[in-house]
């Protein structure tokens, strides 16, 4: 599957495979990125953070071709002035401090004013109380924000984030969830990997969807979602009178079969939008209590495997 | 400070941390001690001599040194890569050769910073229990041949294998104290001989001068045989980085 982007792209993917001996980590991709917040969603073990790794010119690919802004990264270290990761390991220096962090990756761009550049992104990360303390200390999350201030001190046109949200408590999520977003809208280049849908539906404009190594599914969030609400669900409803419940729904053509407990009905639906709006009105018809209503299989890897083996 | 400071900057905080620093200087002033301790009975200046040179090859120079190299070695760019803070280092507008250039510059000093206080401690011991202050210079120099042999080959193959440190350890206590010390050819292969003939040059009443096997002395020889070898070194860690994953 090749998957393309309107604006003109920054990066590009031909053919891109990668083994690790018998094991093929990524296959066969094909794909292009331009200006916008990009989400690359997979469950864990998709390959992603292996096409990051291929994509920022850390690791080789074993078939295929790599290019940004028309340069090979493994063979011109000049596009690193131009794009930065924030490496999904949450090991950094830790006998620096955050300034010192911040500093050290400013050096190494060559910036004019290192400290001013450093001080610029500890304030956007919201760092600048802690900055002088030793990262050995921090908490998951202030390291995922120092590494994200290290990878932004040079106003990098492409950030590419190995599931940058790890560890952060929803306050911070929120606050770099912003940064990326803003980052999009000027025009830059973000790709953004994760394993949780709702959070890169916050950032993305368009997802790529990633399992077993293969591209899955590609397009804008809303198409993805469209994808995602044709797949049959397993649904558990916990209530006072399941079997009053599954004679009521085992009618209904979108239901494709019911397991009934003592005290809940497991309903395999064909389209979960119908049957949340059918429930509560058969529910306050029947007088049945329903305590609980859970999607049982609605993981991300059974979503991606059904859009990988549907098609 | 520019991007190349910056790299030997933070290598040698990384392997210079306080609690090893004291531990290495330690080890490496074995020597020192034992000469310190000897020079209080009643040894002559030129049994004195003997014991210091003794001690200053066979602990400092054949064992001390070649450890701390091999571990700062092996650390040097190996550590970035076990510890994934690679791509904080490699993914940068830096040339690789400067890179490598940098780490392994770090590493050399990080040897040198441990072998200058151990050297220079010895150099004082034994120059006032022996009255003579030539008796340090062959010590000084073998240290410098070890330290830059040691310190960079050790570099690439810490970056090329997670084994780095063991491999050191096989080549220096079995290819370097058995293979080559047994047969008088492989010397030249041995980094310990090549610093041993710079010492001998310059102390060559020592015992450990009948180790040198083909090897003549020659500090000069020395020297430029680590250069090249510090070259080589060089151009495998570019290969690497340039050639090799880094994750």
């Amino acid at each position: 599957m090749t998957t393309t982007v309107t604006t003109s792209p920054t990066v590009v993917l031909q053919g891109v495979s990668r083994w690790f001996g018998q094991k093929v980590a990524v296959s066969e991709i094909s794909a292009e990125f331009g200006a916008g917040v990009t989400g690359l969603l997979g469950p864990n073990g998709a390959g992603k953070t292996t096409l990051l790794r291929v994509l920022t010119g850390l690791i080789r690919p074993s078939e295929g071709a790599v290019s940004v802004f028309g340069s090979s990264p493994r063979s011109d270290p000049s596009v690193y002035s131009r794009m930065a990761l924030v490496p999904e390991d949450e090991n950094v220096y830790g006998f620096l401090s955050a300034a010192e962090f911040v500093i050290h990756n400013a050096r190494l761009q060559k910036l004019a004013d290192p400290a001013g550049a450093a001080q610029r992104v500890l304030e956007m990360v919201d760092l600048t109380d802690v900055a002088d303390r030793k990262l050995a200390g921090f908490s998951k999350g202030m390291r995922q924000r120092a590494k994200v201030a290290a990878a932004l001190v040079h106003d990098p046109e492409i950030v590419i984030l190995d599931e940058p949200l790890n560890g952060t408590d929803p306050v911070q999520r929120a606050h770099l969830t912003r940064i990326f977003v803003d980052m999009g809208r000027q025009g830059r280049t973000v790709i953004v990997s994760s394993h949780v849908l709702h959070e890169v539906e916050r950032m993305a404009d368009r997802v790529i969807a990633m399992v077993d190594g293969r591209l899955a599914a590609s397009g804008t969030v809303p198409a993805l979602r469209s994808a995602m609400s044709d797949i049959p669900l397993q649904i558990r409803i916990d209530c006072n009178h399941p079997r009053r419940l599954a004679a009521a729904l085992v009618e209904r053509e979108w239901v494709g079969g019911i397991n009934v407990e003592e005290t809940s009905l497991h309903i395999r639906s064909l389209d979960a939008d119908q049957l949340g709006r059918a429930l509560p009105a058969l529910a306050q018809k029947l007088d049945i209590r329903v305590t609980r209503v859970d999607p049982e299989d609605e993981s991300l890897e059974s979503v991606f495997r059904y859009l990988v083996e549907g098609r | 400070m520019n991007a190349q400071l910056a790299i030997m900057a933070v290598t040698l905080r990384r392997l210079i941390t306080r609690k090893r620093i004291i531990g290495l200087i330690l080890f490496a002033s074995i020597p020192a001690l034992v000469v310190l301790f000897a020079s209080t009975g009643d040894r002559g200046p030129e049994r004195l001599a003997n014991l210091y040179h003794d001690t200053t090859y066979g602990i400092l120079i054949a064992v001390a040194l070649p450890v701390i190299a091999i571990v700062n070695a092996t650390g040097a760019l190996g550590d970035e890569r076990r510890s994934h803070t690679m791509p904080f280092l490699a993914l940068k507008p830096i040339p690789r050769w400067s890179i490598a250039l940098s780490t392994t510059i770090a590493s050399v000093g990080a040897t040198l910073a441990v072998a200058f206080v151990a050297v220079v401690l010895g150099w004082l011991v034994a120059g006032f229990a022996t009255d003579s202050w030539e008796i340090g210079k062959g010590p000084a120099v073998g240290a410098l041949v070890a330290a830059i042999g040691y310190g960079t080959i050790f570099v690439p193959i810490g970056l090329l294998t997670r084994r780095a440190t063991v491999i050191g350890l096989i080549y220096l206590f079995l290819w370097e104290s058995s293979f080559a010390n047994a047969v008088a050819t492989l010397a030249p292969t041995s980094l310990n001989h090549i610093a041993l003939s710079a010492y001998v040059d310059l102390a060559p009443d020592i015992s450990a001068a009948d180790a040198l096997g083909s090897l003549e002395p020659g500090a000069g020889t020395a020297l430029t045989k680590v250069a090249v070898v510090a070259l080589v070194s060089l151009a495998i860690t570019t290969w690497a980085l340039n050639k090799r994953d880094l994750a």
